[in-house]
């Protein structure tokens, strides 16, 4: 009977080049996608709280002012109020009328029977920021071409016993 | 003999080990689909008045709870230990006033936003029983953390509409 001849399996190589090129495609994206994300949230220290909402932060571009601990206002990392010229609000102003204005959805207010923003406005400020410099940008929020009255404000990750909710649950003898 | 020309070296075939390269690539592509984008971790809810400030709409009268939070020592500035362009304050103390009344404990804070919230009214906007508003003024050397403090507790308490009063100016520095 006549044997079956053993065929030699062949070498196949596979081609990866293309593999490769996707997958630089996706870390790029990812790079660029990052440094985007950032360019809202300056690096800051927030002070932490147990009745605070996640934050799901809303489509499209969302109106959110960083202060600094000395006061400084960024908002994609541009300065729009600096405390070295403590009297200019010029920027900050045209800043949160282009918010009112452009970014945020309007409705009819049945109180003042006007068409005003009904999104919130984020405030992001480091712990130990001075309250008055939020305070100004709330300020500016209540003028009349403005008019934001909704604001949101920022809270970090909980980290240690030092939330209202733990001097509650201990007391503030621990 | 010199004239005796060389040949030319045939160029040897050499194979490329990509596997490396791929786990590296993979690795990278795995790091930035796990990674958070968001940074941000939570919020709090306020409002601003509408009916306030150059606004010449009619107010609607309604019962509200101020508190008031002023300095009592603004503390030592200790420079950042993480490296940051920041300092924590160590030391730093506020009071809280309720109406008149002045709390610099804050068991008895606390005690006095749990009766208070407790107290219930008829909101004409949304036809229900509920907590007054808190009006939050701050005063001179008052910080955001000391703000965000006092609404974590009084959501504690039971209050559900924050708004923001006036504030204090800008804390003369040494």
């Amino acid at each position: 009977m006549a044997r079956r001849r053993k065929s030699k399996s062949e070498e196949v190589k596979m081609d990866m080049t293309p593999m490769i090129d996707c997958v630089f495609q996706l870390i790029i994206f990812f790079f660029l996608i990052i440094d985007l994300q950032n360019q809202d949230l300056e690096d800051l220290v927030l002070p932490r709280s147990d009745k605070a909402v996640p934050d799901e932060p809303p489509e499209g571009v969302r109106p959110i002012i960083n202060v600094h601990q000395n006061g400084r206002m960024v908002y994609k990392l541009h300065d729009y109020y600096t405390p070295d010229a403590p009297k200019n609000f010029v920027k900050l102003d045209k800043l949160l009328y282009g918010f009112a204005h452009t970014i945020m959805k309007r409705e009819m207010d049945p109180v003042v029977k006007k068409m005003i923003p009904y999104d919130p406005l984020l405030i992001r400020a480091d712990e130990f920021t001075e309250m008055h410099y939020i305070a100004k940008i709330m300020e500016r929020c209540g003028d009349q071409k403005v008019m934001i009255w909704k604001i949101e404000l920022a809270l970090g990750e909980r980290k240690d016993g030092k939330t209202a909710a733990d001097f509650i649950k201990t007391g503030s003898k621990k | 003999m010199a004239g005796r020309k060389k040949k030319p070296k045939e160029l040897a075939e050499t194979d490329m080990d990509l596997t490396p390269m791929i786990d590296v690539v993979f690795l990278l592509l795995i790091f930035f689909l796990c990674m958070e984008f968001k940074t941000l971790e939570s919020k709090l809810s306020a409002n601003l008045p509408k009916d306030v400030g150059v606004n010449t709409t009619e107010a609607v009268p309604m019962e509200k709870l101020d508190i008031r939070i002023e300095q009592v020592r603004w503390g030592q500035e200790v420079k950042d230990p993480n490296g940051r362009t920041r300092y924590n304050l160590v030391g730093h103390k506020v009071k809280w006033y309720v109406g008149p009344q002045p709390f610099r404990d804050k068991e008895s804070f606390y005690r006095l936003l749990q009766r208070e919230a407790k107290i219930l009214q008829f909101n004409d906007t949304t036809q229900k029983n509920e907590p007054k508003p808190i009006t939050i003024k701050t005063g001179l050397g008052v910080t955001y953390g000391d703000v965000t403090w006092v609404i974590d507790m009084a959501k504690y308490a039971g209050f559900e509409t924050i708004t923001f009063g006036g504030g204090g100016g800008a804390r003369k520095k040494k």
